[in-house]
């Protein structure tokens, strides 16, 4: 005999794995493309600052 | 010296690595994120309904190679801190920490996806099961390496630390893969045994699995490669090379 949870319906938990994998590798992509552009930009505001300070 | 070994000395330089990486990511990025979607769209709506668990069976194309994933990436953890530990090389301690957000994310998928179809199929989204138990393990040993690494300012030393928990926790791995071997557990043994040759999925099925373990692994190339870059422009900030991809005339 099969158990009683093999009737119910299966696709909420097949889209709801599915959306939970999504979500985590946008998650994932937004924060490795904000990741480098803010380092770079941190970076060139520093060497600004520095080179500003070395011209006064 | 061979090639191989060759590649890998010039890799130990960061801007080789930089660049190296700036041509190869958008490749891993755009091949898996390809793959991903054709195996995931053949897997849902060109494979058959499994016999007994029907639809639910679905979900094993996200849960089997995000908890592969997961035992990969912790592997690839390790063996760069040992490479780190031991020979002292800045990109291998960079490589380690940075595998080890991307392998915590694959194993909460692995946990959350594995607990999703656990409840259709099993009744229950969680038992404290040796399976299930020694990867909620795995997850919290990718939080130890990462708490660890940002709990120490040093960063030298912090990489150092964290690839010592990264090699001690390895031991973790051949428990996940032979718990349910080992104990009476009620997460099923592997299904795909592709080295020894038994593996019992249908063809059908089992086809979109593995583009699907492919992808995943062209993604974490990906995402490694970017969480490097990040690192290495950290740490090398003062060098000239650096100052000159942030458009700044170099100090000489």
């Amino acid at each position: 005999m099969e158990p009683a949870t093999f009737s119910m319906p299966h696709w909420p938990f097949v889209a709801a794995s599915y959306v939970i994998f999504a979500a985590l590798i946008v998650a994932d992509l937004v924060t490795t493309a904000t990741a480098r552009r803010r380092v770079l930009r941190d970076l060139r505001g520093r060497l600004t600052r520095t080179a500003r300070r070395e011209a006064t | 010296m061979n090639a191989l070994t060759l590649w890998f000395h010039r890799m130990g330089s960061p801007p080789t690595f930089y660049a190296f990486a700036e041509r190869w990511r958008p490749w891993f990025l755009w091949s898996g994120l390809l793959l991903a979607v054709f195996a995931l769209t053949w897997g849902l709506f060109f494979t058959p309904a499994d016999y007994l668990q029907g639809e639910s069976y679905r979900i094993l194309y996200i849960h089997v190679p995000s908890a592969w994933m997961g035992q990969f990436v912790f592997a690839v953890m390790a063996v760069s801190g040992f490479v780190a530990l031991v020979w002292r090389i800045k990109l291998a301690e960079i490589v380690s920490l940075a595998s080890a957000p991307i392998g915590a994310t694959f194993t909460a998928v692995a946990l959350a996806t594995g607990s999703l179809w656990g409840r259709p199929t099993w009744g229950t989204y969680w038992v404290w099961d040796a399976r299930l138990t020694s990867t909620l393990i795995l997850l919290f040993l990718y939080f130890g390496v990462i708490g660890l690494s940002r709990a120490i300012e040093d960063r030298r030393k912090a990489a150092r630390a964290a690839a010592l928990l990264a090699i001690v926790g390895l031991v973790n791995i051949p428990i996940i893969q032979y718990s349910v071997y080992w104990w009476n557990t009620l997460h099923q043994p592997s299904s795909v045994k592709l080295l020894r040759g038994d593996t019992t999925i249908d063809p059908s099925m089992l086809w979109p699995l593995l583009l699907m373990a492919v992808a995943t692994k062209l993604y974490y190339a990906y995402s490694l490669l970017s969480r490097a870059q990040v690192m290495v422009l950290e740490q090398e900030s003062g060098k000239d090379w650096v100052r000159r991809l942030a458009g700044a005339p170099a100090n000489d």
